[in-house]
C-alpha cells in the first residue's frame, strides 16, 4: 500500500504520469475483485465474456473516480474509517451495480436485464460454496487434498496446477502415458471439488449449531 | 473490537477468490484455484473474473486517465479563456449567440488500441508506428474515451490511400462507456485490398461523410489515424 495515498492522489491529479501508473496500481485489485464479484453475484457474467466485461467495468469505474478533476477520490477521508481500497471497492460496487442496472447485461451488447430481475438476484441470491471460500478454508482444503492424493498425485498436482507446465512435458518428467495423466488430471480434480463440497457441508454445520 | 482483532477477522474471512485478484495468495493456493475451476463451471468463471488485470491493461488505463486529465485541464483553460471574453463589451452579443446556438457536444480524446493476431501492437501514444496484417489475421479495434461519454457519439472509419479516402463499411460495436469496438477477420474487414493503407477514424455526434485533413483541428470531434500494411499471402 502507498506510504501517503492522499500525496500520491494529488500528485497522480496533477498529471504526474509515474504517481498516476503507481495509483491505478493500487486501485485497480479492489475495483476488479468487487466487479467480478457483483457480476458473478448478479447472475451477470458468462463464460468467455466475462473477462471483457470485467475490463470494461474496471475502466469506467476508473474513468469515474477521476472525473470532475478526481473528485470522488479528493472525498476520500482516511478519518472516517475507510482505508483507500475499501473506498475504492464500494465505489466499484455501487457502479458495477448502477451499470448493470442500466440494461446492459455486458457493455458490448444490448441483451437486457430487469432492474427489478438484477435486484432480486443481488439480495437473495445465496453465494456458491466457492464464492465464500477463504483463506482459511483454503489452507485447510489443500492439507487434505494432499492426505487424500498419493503421492504421485500429489506430484501430479505440483507440475500441472502449481507449475503449470504442458501435459506433454508432464507425461515426459513422470513417464507416464497422456492417459494415464488425464485419468490423474480427472482424478484430482474430483478430489479437490469433494474436499471442498466436504468443507462447506462442515461449515454449515457449524453455523447452524 | 480492537483494530487488531477487526485486522485479524478480515484476513481470516476475505475470499480467496478476492485476494488472487490481489496477488495475495501463494503458488499452491493459486494452483487448488485452477484445480476447482476445472471441475466446476462457476468457479471456472469466478477464475476467469478474478485472475489479476495484468501490466498492459493498467499502462492503457493510465493512458486513458492521463489524455481524461489532459483534456479537463484543455478545459478548464477554454472556460477561463471564455470568461474573460465575457467581460469586455461584446459580452451581451455573445451570449445572444450562444443562446442561439444548439449547445456545442464535448467530445472526449479516445485513446487507440489494436490487437490480435498481429504484428504488431500500439497504442495512441506512438501512432507513428504502423501495423502489419496478413488476411489469416484478426483485427481487433478499440477505441477508448478518457472520460465517460453522456451522448451518444458515432464512430465513421475511412480508408485511406494517395490522399483519396473512401468510407470504411466495418461492423462497429458501441460500449455504454462510449467506448467504440472494431473486431474480425482482416479478410472480412479489408476483403483483398492489399498494400498500405491509412485508417481513419473519425467520432463526432453525428456520421461524418469525409475525414478532416490531417492536421484539422476541431473540439466536436475526434480524429484519430493509423497506418495499416496489409500484407497479400505468399506464393505457394
Amino acid at each position: 500500500m502507498l506510504d501517503d495515498p492522499r500525496d500520491m492522489i494529488e500528485r497522480a491529479l496533477s498529471g504526474q504520469r509515474t504517481a498516476l501508473r503507481e495509483l491505478v496500481d493500487v486501485l485497480t485489485p479492489p475495483i476488479q475483485a468487487r466487479v467480478a464479484r457483483v457480476l458473478i453475484r448478479t447472475g451477470g457474467a458468462r463464460r468467455g465474456h466475462v473477462r471483457a466485461d470485467v475490463e470494461d467495468i474496471v475502466q469506467q469505474v476508473l474513468g469515474s473516480l477521476f472525473a470532475d478533476a478526481g473528485r470522488i477520490l479528493r472525498n476520500w477521508d482516511q478519518a472516517r474509517g475507510l482505508s483507500l481500497a475499501q473506498y475504492v471497492a464500494l465505489i466499484a460496487e455501487r457502479e458495477a451495480i448502477s451499470i448493470l442496472r442500466s440494461k446492459r447485461r455486458s457493455p458490448y451488447t444490448e441483451a437486457a436485464t430487469d432492474s427489478e430481475v438484477l435486484e432480486a438476484r443481488a439480495s437473495t441470491m445465496t453465494p456458491p460454496d466457492s464464492d465464500v471460500l477463504t483463506r482459511q478454508m483454503t489452507g485447510t482444503l489443500l492439507s487434505r487434498l494432499r492426505t487424500t492424493l498419493s503421492p504421485l498425485g500429489v506430484r501430479v498436482f505440483e507440475l500441472l496446477f502449481c507449475d503449470e507446465q504442458s501435459p506433454e512435458d508432464v507425461c515426459e518428467q513422470l513417464g507416464m502415458s497422456a492417459d494415464a495423466l488425464y485419468a490423474w488430471r480427472t482424478r484430482i480434480r474430483k478430489a479437490a471439488r469433494e474436499v471442498a463440497t466436504e468443507l462447506s457441508n462442515e461449515r454449515r454445520e457449524w453455523v447452524q449449531l | 473490537m480492537t483494530d487488531r482483532r477487526q485486522a485479524h477477522s478480515a484476513e481470516e474471512t476475505a475470499g480467496s477468490w478476492e485476494l488472487l485478484t490481489n496477488g495475495e495468495l501463494s503458488r499452491e493456493e493459486q494452483a487448488l484455484l485452477r484445480a476447482l475451476a476445472e471441475g466446476d463451471d462457476g468457479d471456472a468463471l469466478r477464475l476467469e473474473a478474478h485472475l489479476p488485470l495484468d501490466a498492459s491493461f493498467r499502462e492503457r488505463m493510465t493512458d486513458q486517465l492521463e489524455a481524461g486529465l489532459a483534456e479537463a485541464a484543455r478545459r478548464r483553460r477554454r472556460r477561463i479563456t471564455r470568461m474573460a471574453a465575457t467581460t469586455t463589451i461584446f459580452a451581451a452579443a455573445a451570449g445572444l449567440l450562444l443562446i442561439l446556438q444548439p449547445p456545442a457536444v464535448q467530445v472526449p480524446a479516445y485513446a487507440l488500441a489494436i490487437e490480435g493476431q498481429v504484428a504488431t501492437t500500439r497504442g495512441a501514444d506512438d501512432p507513428a508506428r504502423p501495423v502489419h496484417l496478413d488476411p489469416d489475421s484478426v483485427l481487433d479495434i478499440r477505441l477508448t474515451p478518457a472520460s465517460r461519454v453522456r451522448t451518444a457519439l458515432t464512430l465513421s472509419a475511412f480508408l485511406e490511400r494517395d490522399g483519396r479516402a473512401v468510407p470504411w463499411a466495418v461492423p462497429v460495436q458501441r460500449a455504454s462507456s462510449g467506448a467504440f469496438r472494431i473486431q474480425g477477420g482482416v479478410l472480412e474487414l479489408l476483403q483483398r485490398k492489399y498494400g498500405v493503407w491509412n485508417a481513419i477514424f473519425v467520432i463526432a455526434p453525428s456520421t461524418v461523410t469525409e475525414p478532416p485533413a490531417d492536421g484539422a483541428h476541431s473540439s466536436d470531434l475526434t480524429v484519430l489515424r493509423t497506418t495499416l500494411h496489409y500484407d497479400a499471402p505468399a506464393a505457394p
